[in-house]
């Protein structure tokens, strides 16, 4: 294929280009609002009264199996991403979900006592009855024990958290083991209530449903929206009004469960945790097997998200009575094996929210560091941890990548930043408790704090040189093109349409290796896919590296000014600080004009911007293949010398300008050679400074420059011939032509092909136009 | 002519992992008329490999982060490569980041690098 046809194909497959912006996005978004926006969703898109107001989790376990009545909630769930096909254990999940659903639906719809014809229900007829209550826990209840006999309470007895499918594939049995808080169940909460409703409606409501006669002591509501804590008078009275959840009040479905008696825990909030006590220090395989499925349930892969909080109100973590952060029992071994899972089935976790688990230590996560040493994002928001103590077994510093962590709504935190001068105070500790971390509370860490690591910084094993310019006029030409490139591209990109030739090509691509702080002496901290920083950013990732597929990698190039602008009108806002003086050295070019079989000008960036609509730095690189105005193309109606035919950009994370930011002192060492300083603009770092090139090395050959100060050396002007595709004889033309009227070697060029290769013609043109010749002709 | 993104992609994965070996072997591919800009100090021609072999270290570890290239001219076959990565030097603790860009020009079946600019943004 030639380069020609090569380009024509790209061209035409750019153009079929479509993309998807992603909005930028706070990953802990989430945890701000207080609730995923997809269970806002799902809230909203529910069926009317149909699964409740927390019924995210279910509608996403509905959504899986109602197959025949798809609707809002799919939508929730493929939203979540898709459950993979072939994973036998997340369809056995579902199938838990599903008969749990149709146990508790038959109930609902055919009476109790059709219970037992539920799908499902005869498996348990084969289970021995003493199993199924001790599971239960109510072996010392004498009435259970005489029901227990009964056929309606072996199938799908209402609060049997564990459907008879949990059973078939669970033939661990009994996991959960003894509960000896039983006694204190004589409580349950009751959820989904509508706040207007008055309590005393729903208290005879609940005492004429209740399928024995209960006392109601007392009832009252929690903090919490929705639900209300209802004393019974003792647990067998408990146990008939927990049978009622999932009964419809007032249309929506109430959700009850057992809670710890006020009389023992004042706490309604805590006790309201103590739901299912299990006193074993580590699950078993069963509850294994359940945790398993609720922390898939809970990710979000393709976010490399992990929606790990408020647990404890997951319906599934609810129904299957499922304790998952055991505050009773310090000793528990859940955290641990958490942590192994979140290892096992998120393995790029990087985006971790425990927000509101009511944590008061997190001695749980004492091996988080090691199971997902890549986390980028951890909020611990709404817990109950008390000081900077209770953080230290996370290992902040192990946690080499942590970005950003959120402790709002900790006591310590509140309790901190209150005090005079507390917030320095608090932010310098969880600093040095977290060094990597770049936001804290939602809050980016002031500079000072940041910039604390590069005490540490390498050692350059060269010495840094300002950029290199070939000559003045190609610096000043590259100056005025950035200084209207980057102003346009920060206030008005689609004013940039007529810098771009009809065949312009600009490409994006992302390096997301952060900031080493890795293992000394290795790449630790590899180059990460789907960085979250640069989320959106990533659907203009053109990275060879990572893009393999050959229409991706031809699609993502964007060809022509329509395709570049409509680009630009996706990519995130920039401001790149151009109003800054020179000596802040915030960029570094290079420019130098370029080669045949046209010419051209080479410019690349150094530098860095901030992105608007998240405040953050970036440093980027950038390469412009300037080539000049076509007669009659929209650039140079637009009085434009030259136009973009290559844009190239990198941005990656923000290093600052530390590589060349004492480009000063070498300069000062060396004599000055710019002929005239050029104007302190925003560019300032386009150095004025012409580096000594190499001395000619043809020995004896006097050097051109003495005599002609606008002409480069032999060695140079050789390139230039090169360059510029000239045979000898054309080349002898233009130098005797810049001897003759002074011009550099670009101009002689130009006016010789302007006049067909005429000598004299050339001549009288150039006479004619003498005057309006800018001075840069005549340097070099 | 094979794909532009499998040339530069071979390239670049040729280029750092010869440097990283023996960078005297990168040798034939920069021709006499070939340039370097090697954080602002210019070389050309057999200067360019000369350069490279007198930096200061002995051993270096080039980890290619990404890859960019594009056609840097509708008619002809130059070819415009941009790089950005880490690298490790010797006993160096810390990788450096760097950017690099390469302007490939068709010579026959093969390229040749015309155009090198290299630059270290710092990592620390």
């Amino acid at each position: 294929m030639s380069g020609n046809a090569q380009f024509n194909s790209l061209l035409s497959s750019a153009l079929s280009a479509s993309f998807q912006p992603q909005p930028a996005q706070s990953p802990f978004a989430v945890s701000a609002a207080a609730q995923p926006p997809a269970a806002a969703a799902a809230r909203t898109a529910g069926p009317a009264g149909g699964r409740g107001p927390s019924g995210f989790r279910a509608a996403v376990a509905a959504a899986a199996n109602d197959r025949d009545r798809r609707g809002p909630a799919d939508r929730v769930h493929d939203r979540l991403g898709p459950r993979t096909a072939g994973d036998g254990r997340d369809s056995r999940d579902a199938r838990d979900a599903r008969d749990s659903r149709d146990s508790r639906d038959s109930r609902d719809s055919r009476g109790r006592r059709e219970r037992h014809g539920a799908p499902g229900g005869g498996r348990d007829d084969r289970r021995p009855v003493v199993t199924f209550e001790d599971r239960d826990g109510d072996l010392s209840m004498g009435s259970d024990s005489a029901r227990a006999a009964g056929r309606e309470r072996r199938s799908g007895t209402p609060y049997g958290r564990r459907p008879p499918a949990h059973q078939h594939g669970q033939p661990g049995g009994n996991q959960d083991g003894p509960r000896p808080q039983l006694a204190l169940r004589t409580a349950v909460l009751v959820r989904n209530v509508d706040p207007a409703t008055p309590m005393a409606d729903l208290v005879k409501f609940i005492t004429n449903k209740a399928r024995s006669p209960v006392a109601i002591s007392e009832a009252r509501w929690l903090q919490q929206p929705k639900a209300i804590i209802v004393e019974l008078k003792d647990a067998d009275q408990a146990r008939a009004v927990r049978e009622l959840s999932g009964i419809f009040f007032s249309g929506v479905k109430l959700e009850i469960q057992y809670t710890t008696s006020r009389q023992t825990s004042p706490d309604a909030s805590a006790a309201e945790n103590d739901v299912s006590m299990s006193t074993s220090a580590a699950p078993q395989t069963g509850q294994l097997d359940k945790l398993r499925a609720l922390v898939r349930s809970r990710y979000v892969p393709e976010a490399r998200r992990l929606d790990f909080d408020r647990i404890q109100e997951d319906p599934f973590v609810r129904q299957e009575r499922l304790r998952v952060f055991d505050h009773s029992n310090p000793t528990s071994k859940i955290g641990q094996v958490l942590c192994k899972l979140f290892q096992e089935i998120c393995p790029e976790l990087e985006t971790l929210s425990l927000a509101g688990n009511r944590l008061r230590t997190l001695d749980h996560f004492s091996t988080l560091h090691e199971r997902i040493p890549n986390l980028v994002n951890l909020s611990l928001q709404d817990n109950l941890l008390s000081s900077f103590r209770d953080l230290e077994p996370l290992r902040g510093k192990e946690l080499r990548l942590l970005r950003e962590f959120v402790l709002i709504g900790n006591p310590v935190r509140e309790r901190e930043v209150t005090k005079a001068g507390g917030e320095i105070k608090y932010t310098s500790n969880i600093k040095r408790m977290f060094p990597s971390i770049q936001i804290l509370d939602m809050q980016p860490m002031i500079e000072e704090i940041q910039f604390n690591v590069m005490a540490a910084s390498a050692k350059l094993p060269v010495s840094v040189k300002p950029g290199f310019m070939d000559s003045d006029s190609t610096a000043s030409m590259a100056q005025q093109f950035l200084q209207m490139f980057y102003t346009l591209f920060d206030s008005n990109r689609a004013g940039l349409e007529d810098l771009y030739t009809d065949t312009a090509i600009f490409t994006l691509s992302i390096n997301q290796t952060r900031l080493s702080s890795g293992k000394s002496g290795t790449f630790q901290g590899e180059p990460r896919r789907n960085e979250r920083t640069f989320e959106a950013w990533f659907p203009f990732n053109r990275n060879l590296e990572r893009l393999k597929q050959a229409d991706k990698r031809v699609s993502m190039a964007h060809i022509g000014p329509k395709d570049i602008i409509a680009t630009f009108g996706q990519i995130p806002g920039t401001r790149h600080p151009l109003t800054d003086p020179p000596e802040r050295r915030r960029f570094l070019v290079e420019a130098f004009p370029g080669v045949a079989p046209s010419n051209y000008i080479h410019i690349t960036v150094h530098g860095e911007f901030t992105e608007v609509a998240t405040s953050e730095k970036r440093s980027f690189d950038r390469t412009f293949i300037l080539v000049p105005a076509a007669p009659g193309s929209r650039a140079a109606r637009m009085n434009l010398p030259c136009a973009i035919a290559n844009d190239a950009w990198i941005v990656r994370y923000y290093t600052g300008n530390y590589a060349w930011s004492d480009i000063d002192k070498d300069q000062e060492a060396q004599p000055p050679m710019a002929p005239q300083p050029l104007p302190a603009s925003l560019i300032g770092t386009v150095s004025p400074t012409v580096l000594q090139l190499p001395a000619p090395p043809m020995a004896g050959a006097t050097p051109a420059t003495q005599q002609w100060p606008q002409l480069p050396d032999p060695m140079t002007l050789e390139q230039y011939r090169i360059q510029n595709g000239l045979h000898e004889q054309q080349h002898a033309m233009v130098i005797e032509f810049a001897k003759a009227t002074g011009l550099n070697y670009a101009f002689s060029l130009m006016c010789l092909r302007e006049m067909s290769w005429s000598f004299e013609a050339a001549g009288q043109a150039f006479l004619q136009a003498k005057g309006n010749i800018p001075p840069e002709a005549f340097q070099l | 002519m094979a794909d532009i993104n499998a040339i530069a992609k071979s390239f670049v994965d040729f280029y750092y992992s010869t440097f990283d070996r023996n960078r005297a072997e990168l040798a034939p591919l920069y021709k006499e008329f070939s340039m370097m800009s090697f954080e602002g100090q210019q070389f050309r021609g057999a200067d360019i490999v000369e350069k490279l072999q007198s930096l200061p270290f002995q051993r270096v570890q080039h980890q290619v982060v990404t890859v960019d290239a594009q056609p840097s001219n509708p008619q002809a076959g130059p070819l415009l490569v941009t790089v950005t990565g880490r690298l490790l030097v010797d006993d160096e603790q810390n990788p450096q980041h760097f950017s690099q860009t390469f302007q490939l020009v068709p010579e026959g079946t093969s390229y040749f690098v015309f155009n090198d600019i290299f630059r270290l943004n710092y990592g620390f």
